[in-house]
């Protein structure tokens, strides 16, 4: 057996055993592709967000004003989700289009929402004053809707159909699950007005 | 001294007397709040304490004790205004935890699901040793029905002549 072996280890100018070898390099080779596949499976899946048409993730939002809101107890209505926070610079462009928005529309059936990701309380309120935010705002506790809505930063919105699904927003003409910029009136205002045509389906 | 002389004094006293207390006046104001905004060095104290066993809520791994990012500031500025108000570490380190989640604490409590997380490392470090100890004792055990397997030196000296004298040429090629 020894012999064997030393023979075929000279024969093969020193390099023992090829074939093994070979197949202990593929087995290793397969090995770390498999691990690098399910991790490259595992990052998509945890960075992708809602889609466009599945079912919004639900919550409840504890209220800077008080009482709390639910998403699913809004089926019927539009419904904006607005990421925001009082340290963020970005979000003061879009302030003063949310409010105006929301009080062109707030009695026509849609629902402002503006989830406060990672806040101090007395900012926040700060905040909420200076752009004299009359729509529901609360801190998202323990960042659970920002982690549900798998947002990259504020601000980032929403736009939610009568049947709680996530709907359709047009940045710059494409179709996007949720605007990462601020977002203009008239974005907001064509999003709602075109959520506020669709039917809401029964059942 | 005429009577002239009398009220120009007197007139110049009022006005020393008076702007001195404008004066004394306006650093009562202007010192109250500066004494509000810088807390006093033992409440900071403590306050950094307590901001080292938490995280920045949005950055990766940076200690909220020494994260410069303005929620930080305001964050570390709300520990002072809670000391001030005579709460305690582990009531402000609660709230935080409600606002801002677990993960907030640099260090997960160990209780529950989090046990893990203190555990799993030296539970990792037995199977390595175990499995290495496993491999090792597996590849000096000889194996049943094979003599024992001699160092390759060993093996050279039991080979034909001819392979002896090829494998010493070719390692004389190989090092030149």
């Amino acid at each position: 057996m020894s012999e064997v072996a030393a023979d075929r280890t000279l024969t093969e100018k020193g390099t023992a055993d090829p074939n093994r070898r070979v197949l202990v390099f593929a087995g290793a080779l397969v090995g770390i592709v498999a691990l690098l596949a399910l991790l490259a499976v595992g990052l998509q899946r945890a960075g992708a967000g809602p889609e466009i048409g599945q079912p919004a993730p639900d919550f409840t939002l504890d209220l800077y004003a008080g009482g709390e809101i639910t998403l699913s107890e809004l089926r019927g209505q539009v419904v904006v989700i607005n990421f925001w926070a009082s340290w963020c610079e970005p979000c003061r462009d879009e302030a003063p289009d949310l409010e105006r928005v929301w009080r062109e529309y707030k009695d026509q059936g849609v629902v402002l929402i503006g989830v406060d990701y990672v806040d101090v309380e007395s900012a926040a309120r700060e905040y909420l004053d200076e752009f004299n935010v009359t729509y529901p705002n609360g801190l998202d506790k323990g960042q659970r809707i920002s982690h549900a809505y798998r947002i990259r930063g504020v601000p980032e919105t929403f736009f939610v159909d009568k049947n709680g699904n996530i709907a359709t927003i047009f940045v710059n003409g494409s179709p996007q699950p949720k605007k990462i910029s601020p977002i203009t009136a008239q974005e907001l205002r064509s999003g709602i007005e075109r959520l506020l045509a669709q039917q809401e389906e029964s059942g | 001294m005429n009577v002239t002389q009398e009220r120009r004094l007197a007139s110049l006293l009022l006005a020393l007397v008076t702007s001195l207390a404008v004066f004394a006046a306006f650093f009562l104001v202007a010192g109250a709040p500066a004494a509000a905004q810088a807390p006093d060095p033992a409440t900071e104290e403590e306050m950094y304490r307590i901001a080292d066993k938490l995280n920045c809520p949005i950055c990766q791994g940076q200690r909220l004790s020494e994260c410069p990012i303005q929620i930080c500031q305001e964050m570390r500025a709300e520990i002072v205004d809670r000391l001030e108000q005579g709460q305690g570490e582990e009531q402000i380190i609660a709230a935080f935890v409600d606002r801002y989640g677990i993960q907030v604490l640099n260090q997960p409590p160990i209780e529950g699901f989090n046990v893990l997380a203190w555990v799993m490392p030296f539970v990792g470090l037995v199977i390595v040793l175990a499995a290495g100890g496993w491999v090792l004792r597996a590849w000096s055990r000889q194996r049943p029905g094979e003599e024992t397997v001699e160092p390759a030196t060993a093996q050279i000296d039991e080979l034909p002549e001819e392979y002896v004298r090829r494998l010493e040429e070719e390692l004389e090629d190989y090092e030149s």
